[in-house]
């Protein structure tokens, strides 16, 4: 059988893989899909924490769909604003929006 | 089966949740209103959804005093509702009144002027409500994304200008992001301890372990937790370094938002992290090494540190802005600075005083910058969504009504003597000083509030001295009722809390629950 250690550690690496994924591409929808990576990794340890420590209760399978909802919502909001943009600006690229100066 | 007795504990239960439920009901009815309704004309949805922000501001009042002094646990320790969390909610229902009253002809001047807006204002109150009364991570996480989602369409609610679009989209990727790596401190929490129960969590700590350095050496994962989660709250409290969103999102909001969302998030956020930090992270052995001393690791040194560079940086750059809203952004940034000094305080020296004095900033804050952005509002021209300081120009000519609250907000923000946020500068740092000895934080304090007294007074010298040269008549400016109300009852508070400090901290002081003092 596959140990917590390991789950941890793929949740880790998909934690940072998708951290790396928002800091470094510029395109928003891969910057979208690196954020929906990083929650997931988060679903992946909570699963695997439940069934390896804490199998007496549910606790962390149910807040694991939770997590699942939320990110559908976020991701619905996300891609309408991507589409106002794309409408606005022929562009889903975050560098072409710098109408705000700093 | 369910029986009799459990029925009449569920409604015994949901008394406490009146203020949510009138909340979440209303925003319902708002939209349902707007799409039945024949008329194009949707004056009347502001007034009826400020109607139902009064509801559930005397729902709030009703349960304030039903409610027992020890706080208490509902739906199965889902929430917590005790006077903090209702203080905390009634501050915020104030706020959304205010900015539903301004919002009204705003939208209309764009031509926006649909329902939905206050229907997710609605929603995102209720997350807020929510996100304070929680002791418990998973709840506090759904409403932490209730609110925020209803928060990022309302920042790009202008979806016809460039301005409003990109701070929305900005604010979506970075306010995701802060909540995926918090998710990940709540998820390693859970792991390390099978429950995500602020006190069940805070009794673990205090139980098995004695020192910082012990728990880098057994569990370095709750260290790792510790610090995610405190990064998720700094970034929504927007503390230097996690401010990178902050001056782009208030300067491309529109205005009426950006007023709300600097008094409303900012607030949430800061007494949610409140509840962390008086349970968890302010448990001993988080904080002291083994010979009772500060740990040079814990997470108050990281604190400390980060409240000075705040203070220091926000000020300087607020004073190279020319666009009033950025300024504020920058200001609103240093204000939370002020914020964590008092957290900072209080979870040190646990003292009344301290907790009484971070209330009543709050309170000073909430008047003078929602009645800031909400006088902004009005001198917006149509279609720039921006608002320089030449845009001031002559201002007391056009309108002494605005330019006369303008100095009000401007003053208690810049912690003039006899203005609200005089005072609320006043305890707070006192406090700090008399209770927690943080000597060094005090002095940088007082010496940026000097510095920002600067660009503070510069709005009021475009205001006030130089003429409109634009377009040589300075004709008056048409401000609705309901607006005039806003500014007038803002203003009004403003010089109430600066003429009666007292009793309102005394107030504050005694919603102090047995969760802050164990």
């Amino acid at each position: 059988m596959v140990p917590l250690s390991s789950y941890i550690m793929l949740s880790t690496i998909l934690f940072f893989i998708g951290l790396t994924g928002v800091l470094v591409r510029r395109n928003i929808i891969i910057m979208m899909v690196s954020i929906e990576i990083m929650l997931n990794a988060s679903n992946l340890a909570l699963v695997a924490f439940n069934r390896f420590r804490f199998y007496n209760s549910n606790d962390g399978m149910i807040f694991s769909f939770l997590v699942i909802a939320i990110a559908a919502a976020e991701v619905a909001v996300g891609l309408a604003i991507v589409i106002a943009i794309y409408r606005k600006k022929k562009t889903v690229m975050i560098q072409d929006l710098s109408v705000m100066k700093h | 089966m369910i029986d009799n007795i459990s029925i009449s504990h569920f409604l015994k239960e949901m008394i406490y949740l009146i203020p949510l439920l009138i909340l979440i009901l209303s925003s319902l009815v708002i939209l349902l209103v707007d799409v039945f309704s024949e008329s194009s004309n949707k004056r009347y949805l502001a007034p009826l959804t400020s109607l139902f922000l009064v509801f559930a501001l005397g729902a709030v009042s009703w349960v304030y005093n039903i409610v027992p002094k020890s706080g208490t646990k509902i739906l199965y320790n889902m929430v917590y509702v005790d006077q903090f969390s209702l203080v905390i909610s009634g501050m915020l229902i104030v706020s959304a009144i205010i900015t539903v009253w301004l919002s009204s002809d705003y939208l209309e001047r764009y031509e926006i002027a649909i329902g939905e807006f206050y229907s997710l204002l609605l929603i995102s109150l209720t997350g807020m409500i929510l996100m304070v009364s929680t002791t418990n991570f998973f709840t506090m996480f759904i409403a932490l994304e209730l609110f925020s989602i209803p928060i990022y369409v309302l920042t790009g609610f202008f979806r016809v200008y460039s301005r409003s679009i990109e701070s929305s989209i900005k604010y979506f990727i970075s306010g995701s992001v802060a909540s995926a790596i918090m998710l990940y401190g709540i998820t390693l929490f859970y792991g390390i301890f099978g429950t995500v129960e602020f006190t069940e969590i805070e009794r673990y700590i205090y139980n098995n372990y004695n020192s910082v350095a012990h728990i880098v050496k057994v569990e370095p994962l709750l260290i790792l937790g510790v610090v995610l989660v405190m990064a998720g709250f700094l970034f929504k409290t927007a503390i230097i370094p996690f401010h990178m969103w902050t001056p782009d999102v208030y300067e491309g909001a529109p205005t009426t938002v950006t007023g709300f969302m600097g008094f409303a998030v900012k607030t949430t956020a800061f007494a949610a992290f409140f509840r962390v930090v008086v349970s968890i992270f302010n448990t001993p052995s988080l904080v002291y090494s083994e010979n009772g001393t500060i740990s040079s690791s814990s997470w108050v040194n990281v604190i400390y540190v980060l409240i000075i560079i705040t203070l220091v940086v926000s000020n300087l750059i607020a004073m190279s802005q020319r666009n009033v809203k950025r300024m504020l952004a920058y200001s609103s940034i240093s204000h939370a600075a002020y914020l964590m000094i008092a957290l900072l305080t209080f979870s040190l020296s646990k003292t009344k005083d301290s907790y009484a004095s971070f209330l009543f900033y709050l309170l000073t804050y909430l008047f003078a910058s929602v009645g800031a952005f909400a006088v902004l509002s009005i001198f917006e021209k149509s279609g720039s969504n921006a608002v320089n300081l030449e845009d001031l120009n002559g201002a007391s000519k056009k309108s002494p009504f605005l330019a006369t609250s303008m100095l009000i907000f401007i003053f208690s923000m810049a912690g003039i003597p006899l203005f609200g946020g005089f005072f609320g500068k006043f305890y707070l740092l006192k406090s700090a000083f008399v209770d927690a000895g943080l000597i060094a934080l005090v002095l940088v304090a007082v010496i940026t509030s000097v510095i920002a007294i600067f660009y503070y007074l510069r709005v009021l010298v475009f205001m006030f001295m130089k003429e409109d040269s634009s377009n040589g008549n300075s004709e008056s400016i048409n401000i609705p009722f309901l607006g005039k109300l806003a500014i007038g009852l803002s203003a009004f508070m403003v010089v109430v809390l600066g003429i009666l400090p007292d009793s309102f901290i005394q107030f504050m002081g005694k919603t102090i629950s047995v969760f802050f003092l164990k």
